[in-house]
């Protein structure tokens, strides 16, 4: 029998990037642009254990309306042997393949650091055009700004003010580490801080 | 063709968040504590514990700096000429 998809959360978003500390700067650009636009990002490193994963993922990336897949990650791994990850383009396939099963009202957003690089990488794609960042922050903010739109003022969404939520929770950072004991923010609780340093951030600095 | 997304739902509050995300008592209590004290606890422990120096003018300088300016001093005038 088929499992019932999860109810979707009308804010939540599948973020879908590489947990590698050479990303961390544009992860919590990821994580501090999103949540200046009033949603809420998910991740599959808030799933906890091995057993039944592949499932938890599914059920992650249903109960998402949005999800943004980074696609900026094509290299091979330093440990050897030598590896590209896969899972960012997998989890980019169950995201489409459950926006296009359940006819359920999702969207999937495919981020690039390289122009025309993903009609090479990735040539199923095509006739979805990335979001270009060109591994900068200042470029997330912008195609996320260009992703998603909210009828607010324009000031809110100005890439300036969005840097200064960032900056805040850049300064949250060794308070966090602090509390929960450890310098990786790929981890379930550092992510989950992270998102509401993030809200606070932006609440703080009188963005909303 | 990329459309963006319009979005109509509201902004969720901090605290709302820390309830989408199931945030534990003490982490929320911690969040609430964030950006409060002007950076306060990004300084290192012992710059927190370094006394400060009372000076004729009042005003309250840290005590490791003015022995570092000292001490300069007594190295490079007093102690030189004594050598």
């Amino acid at each position: 029998m088929r499992a019932r998809p999860p109810e979707i959360a009308f804010n939540a978003v599948f973020l879908n990037v590489p947990y590698d500390e050479k990303f961390r700067r544009l992860y919590l650009a990821y994580i501090s642009g999103l949540v200046h636009l009033g949603l809420q990002p998910r991740a599959t490193l808030e799933i906890s254990g091995a057993e039944n994963r592949l499932d938890k993922i599914i059920a992650l990336i249903q109960s998402c309306r949005y999800s943004i897949h980074d696609l900026s990650w094509v290299k091979l791994d330093g440990p050897l042997p030598r590896t590209p990850r896969f899972n960012m383009p997998f989890e980019l396939g169950l995201a489409m393949a459950s926006e296009r099963v359940d006819r359920a009202l999702r969207k999937a957003f495919v981020f690039e650091a390289v122009n025309r690089r993903l009609a090479k990488s990735l040539s199923d794609l095509s006739g979805i055009d990335p979001h270009i960042h060109g591994r900068a922050m200042e470029g997330v903010m912008r195609e996320l700004g260009n992703a998603f739109v909210r009828r607010v003022s324009h000031r809110r969404l100005s890439v300036p003010v969005m840097m200064k939520t960032y900056r805040g929770v850049l300064r949250a950072i060794p308070e966090i580490e602090h509390q929960t004991g450890s310098t990786d923010l790929f981890r379930a609780r550092p992510f989950r801080l992270l998102c509401i340093a993030a809200a606070k951030s932006a609440t703080d600095s009188g963005q909303r | 063709m990329n459309r963006p997304v319009i979005l109509t739902t509201p902004i969720p509050t901090w605290q709302e968040m820390a309830d989408f995300y199931g945030l534990s008592k003490s982490d929320r209590k911690f969040v609430d504590g964030l950006f409060t004290n002007n950076g306060a606890r990004t300084r290192t422990a012992s710059a927190k514990k370094r006394p400060t120096a009372r000076t004729s003018s009042g005003t309250g300088i840290k005590a490791s700096l003015f022995e570092v300016k000292r001490s300069g001093r007594k190295t490079n005038g007093r102690a030189r000429k004594a050598a």
